[in-house]
């Protein structure tokens, strides 16, 4: 599944500024790059601009001293762009017979063979749910994402319809045609459900990039799991020479404490040796510890990492559009050079073909492997039953 | 506990911020549509081109389609911490410019450390102002101070790394960090490898040819400095990649995926690069009596003052190169050195004003009858009479421009002396109006000279960087010509040694663009430098045939050292046959 999101270019800028000032009924005076604006104090929105002169630049600093900087990263831009998220999240629209162009169908193949018309005669209305989701995995490592994800379902069944939802993106980035408005309604319950079953269609396409982020972060957390062992492990091991080191003093002291003559030296060697004691006594709690760890497998350090690399998978649905769309039959009319047909099958707009045509001999599909051979008599399958 | 417990998976199902209210609102499409929009634009990247690339001047600096891609991919696909590793010659250092000039044109860019090995600060600090605009301050350089006051640092890793600068270095935070010839920081256990590794930065691009340099770990090394646990564990890595006990890789598929991460590897063969050939001539004439005796009696005086007063150095070299370039540039050396004597009498007056005596003598240098001989030719043969002539010395610049003019040639100076508006003004003539353009080598990397073909290098510098440098002017891509090259030297001296046994065993006047810079940091890399050993060689010889023997000793060295750049450039393009690492088609 692709990302619905959509590149931040100058032209998309300028142009969706221009059609979310005008939905807000605001006056604009365009001298080239610069434009004056103003926007009704009781509009909808919590932008203010009052006679300010907006200039498209590339770079915020090429504008001019009177102007505010309009470009893909000025702050201008975040600000109505968030402004406009917030605006209407769910509507209802419809796509009709009117508003698609036919592809040639694929088992229409060779010079000779043509398709003269496409029909298509509606007769009913279906209802699918888009939804948009706001998908991010999270990490306090650097394997973290954003994504902005679409699922559509049908209505009827909550069965995914992917194609729609391609349509439906595609079929938004045109700027030719403006879709109609449409008249179906939702009660709560099926809106809940109808995004539950969006989500359930999201999660499964991004399950991928979760287990790719996954990986990464469970490799990062091996390395450092590793290089903390090999930590304790130093440590260890220098904790153990200390550890015989002091020993070996301890027992040069007892030595020399037993064969003292004088008092003052005997006291002071036994006030070193207490110390030294001391001083074993926190290495050997220090070198259990790191023992244990070592043995345990470091719980403690393992659950920070773990923890620490643990991902967090957002999905939030942001906008959920009604689709109606028409369901019917598309006549193909196809001819030769001597000879002419027209094949039928099942269509829904915004989805395509739902049934195939098939050869009038053999009953078997007709599709770019098994493209369509017309003679007078019949339509059959070139691969099937062709001459 | 198993390694895929290490990481959990939280999945939160998050609800919408929509009132449900707006379900019985019935809100315009329109504004719905908008709305759509809005979310769909506010989760797409800003604008991924490279804007900058328009800001770039042409004239300067000429992009490959490999390189912008290359560029483009580190900064855009791989999120800015890359590993460039382009085939010798490709232009890394181009991609390098393009990506910082694009972060400084998007305001990424507060602080950028570049380390190099320090023979290649220097020229990187050229080339990054002339190409590209962006202007470094050096660890060479007069006012540079410490790391902490400069936001923009070119420096040799060396001193980077040096106990004086450590401190400053890794308290820094730096936006990028730009590793040039990266394999030296291979070893995990040196003191290079822990400065990188400490060092904070957000962005880094790492540049190499050659990744491994003796085994796959070393690609691991480099790898986990970039993007620590791409690979795992060290462990990991050679049970899954490195096939047991041999250095050839497995898993290449899954390989070739993790290193697409992190890094760009352009093939020569599958760019655009073509070079016109080059046509080099060495012309080495017998001095004349006169030269011959001023030349010993300088090498004598050189030998013998340096093994009284090693501070003396640079003057000492400079003597020995003047010599062999103009008895006008060694007679003002050695004016000067009489006169700057502070007690009015220098040690060594009479030797000095026997040198003077022997500069006085000469009448017409052999050389300079030579070079008449080239420009005569181009004169008659090449478009506009072109020819640029490059000296050390503008004592040498004089002398050939008088005689060039005294000979009704057109000619120009260009030397470091002049204002970027001037030098700008005599390329725009010497293009315009042909003739001989008389050059120090002041003229920098960014100055395009393809419109001439013909080149004479008076006298060579004793790095052969800089003779890299000359032949670039004009040896460049763009270049529709074929290039000829003229070296001129005198027989037994200094210069035919450095040529004869020197330069031409590296191959130095065929080599490709890049080949050059391996080997020299090769040389740096065991602690020394092409100069100085040849000073050292020149002052402590006691024969003719001593000093002969040290040259080839030398030249032996060099060609073992290329052998060894050849070798690891052959070993790492076989490791990585087959891996489609190239930048990213758009």
């Amino acid at each position: 599944m692709t990302d619905a999101a959509l590149p931040v270019t100058e032209q998309a800028v300028s142009e969706f500024v221009t059609d979310y000032f005008d939905s807000l009924d605001a006056t604009i005076h365009k001298e080239g790059r610069r434009w004056e604006v103003s926007i009704p104090k009781d509009a909808n929105t919590e932008l203010s601009l009052d006679e300010t002169v907006v200039q498209l630049v590339t770079h915020p600093e090429e504008a001019d001293n009177d102007a505010v900087a309009l470009t893909p990263g000025s702050d201008l831009f975040e600000q109505i762009v968030d402004d406009a998220v917030t605006h209407a999240p769910i509507g209802s629209l419809a796509l009709t017979g009117d508003d698609v162009n036919f592809d040639d169908p694929d088992y229409v193949v060779g010079e000779s063979t043509e398709v003269t018309n496409q029909q298509f005669t509606p007769y009913y209305d279906r209802h699918a749910l888009c939804v948009l989701f706001d998908v991010g995995i999270e990490t306090v490592s650097e394997y973290q994402c954003e994504m902005l994800k679409i699922g559509a379902v049908d209505l009827a069944d909550y069965e995914s319809r992917p194609q729609l939802a391609q349509t439906y993106l595609k079929y938004l980035e045109q700027t030719s045609t403006r879709p109609s408005e449409g008249n179906h309604r939702l009660t709560d319950g099926e809106l809940t459900e109808a995004i539950a079953a969006c989500r359930e269609m999201v999660r499964v396409e991004i399950d991928s990039n979760i287990e790719d982020i996954r990986e990464k972060a469970t490799r990062a957390a091996s390395v450092e799991i590793e290089e903390y062992r090999q930590y304790l492990q130093q440590r260890r091991d220098e904790l153990r020479a200390e550890k015989q080191q002091l020993s070996e003093q301890i027992d040069e002291l007892s030595t020399a404490i037993d064969t003292a003559s004088e008092r003052t030296d005997r006291l002071k060697r036994l006030r070193e040796r207490k110390q030294f004691r001391d001083e074993l006594a926190d290495l050997r709690d220090e070198l259990d510890g790191v023992r244990d760890s070592l043995n345990q497998g470091m719980p403690q350090r393992r659950a920070e990492i773990q923890d620490r690399h643990a991902l967090t998978v957002r999905i939030r649905p942001v906008t959920a559009t009604i689709v109606t769309h028409e369901r019917g039959e598309l006549d193909v009319s196809v001819r030769t050079d001597d000879c002419s047909a027209t094949l039928t099958c099942d269509y829904a707009v915004g989805i395509g073909t739902l049934s195939r045509p098939t050869c009038d001999q053999c009953g078997t599909e007709l599709d770019a492997q098994n493209p369509v051979e017309i003679s007078p008599l019949k339509t059959t399958g070139r691969q099937c039953c062709g001459q | 506990m198993t390694e895929d417990d290490l990481v959990d998976v939280d999945i939160r199902n998050e609800e919408p911020d929509w009132d449900k209210t707006t379900l019985r609102t019935d809100s315009e499409l329109s504004d719905h549509l908008l709305t759509v929009h809005a979310h769909r634009l506010k989760a797409g990247q800003p604008d991924t081109e490279l804007q900058s690339l328009s800001h770039l001047d042409e004239e300067q600096v000429k992009l490959l389609e490999h390189q912008v891609d290359a560029a483009h991919n580190a900064l855009f696909e791989i999120n800015g911490k890359a590993l460039l590793a382009d085939e010798v010659g490709l232009g890394k250092t181009i991609e390098v410019g393009m990506i910082l000039k694009e972060m400084h044109y998007r305001g990424t860019d507060d602080a950028v450390l570049i380390l190099t090995p320090a023979q290649l600060a220097q020229q990187w600090q050229g080339e990054m102002l002339e190409k590209f605009g962006l202007n470094f301050t050096c660890n060479y350089d007069d006012e540079f101070d410490r790391f902490g006051t400069h936001d923009y640092v070119i420096a040799s890793i060396d001193t980077a790394k040096s106990d004086r600068h450590r401190a400053a270095v890794l308290s820094k935070d730096w936006d990028v960090l730009v590793l040039d010839e990266a394999h030296y920081v291979k070893n995990e256990d040196t003191d290079r490898y822990g400065l990188i590794d400490q060092l904070s930065y957000t962005y880094a691009f790492f540049l190499t040819a050659t990744p491994i340099q003796n085994d796959v770990t070393d690609l691991y090394n480099i790898v986990s400095l970039l993007r620590p646990g791409l690979f795992g564990t060290r462990d990991a890595f050679h049970n899954y990649f490195v096939e047991s006990g041999q250095d050839a890789l497995v898993n290449r598929d899954e390989l070739q995926r993790r290193l697409s991460e992190v890094m760009i590897r352009n093939r020569r063969a599958e760019t655009d690069i073509d070079f016109t050939p080059r046509n080099v001539t060495t012309r080495t004439f017998d001095p004349s009596p006169a030269e011959r005796e001023l030349y010993h009696a300088v090498t004598d005086y050189v030998q013998e003052a340096y093994s009284e007063d090693q501070g003396q150095k640079l003057v000492l070299m400079t003597l020995q190169k003047e010599v062999v370039s103009s008895p006008e540039a060694l007679g003002l050396t050695v004016e000067r050195q009489l006169d700057t004597d502070e007690d009015g009498h220098h040690v060594h007056a009479d030797q000095l004003n026997g040198i003077l005596n022997k500069v006085e003598a000469i009448d017409t240098p052999t050389k300079l009858n030579s070079l008449r001989r080239i420009t005569d030719e181009a004169r008659q043969r090449v478009e506009k009479g072109r020819v640029i002539v490059f000296t050390q010395f503008r004592a040498t610049q004089r002398a050939l421009l008088n005689m060039l003019d005294d000979e009704g040639y057109t000619t120009h100076p260009f030397h470091g002396g002049l204002s970027s508006d001037e030098k700008e003004e005599i390329v725009e003539r010497f293009e315009n109006e042909g003739g001989v353009l008389v050059s120090t080598d002041a003229m920098n990397e960014g100055r395009n000279l393809q419109f001439c073909n013909v080149m004479v290098n008076y006298d060579l510098p004793w790095n052969p960087m800089k003779v890299e440098q000359r032949i670039g002017r004009i040896h460049r891509i763009g270049q529709k010509r074929e290039v000829y090259v003229f070296n001129l030297a005198l027989n037994d001296t200094i210069e035919e040694y450095v040529l004869e046994r020197l330069y031409h065993k590296i191959d130095l006047f065929q080599q490709s663009v890049g080949e050059l810079s391996e080997i020299l940091t090769r040389l740096e890399q065991s602690g020394r430098n092409f100069r100085d050993e040849v000073f050292d060689r020149l002052v402590s010889a006691d024969s003719e045939v001593e000093l002969e023997n040290d040259f080839d000793e030398m030249a032996v060295d060099l060609q073992e050292q290329r052998e060894l750049a050849d070798q690891l450039n052959d070993f790492n393009n076989g490791v990585f046959e087959g891996f489609d690492l190239g930048a990213a088609d758009d």
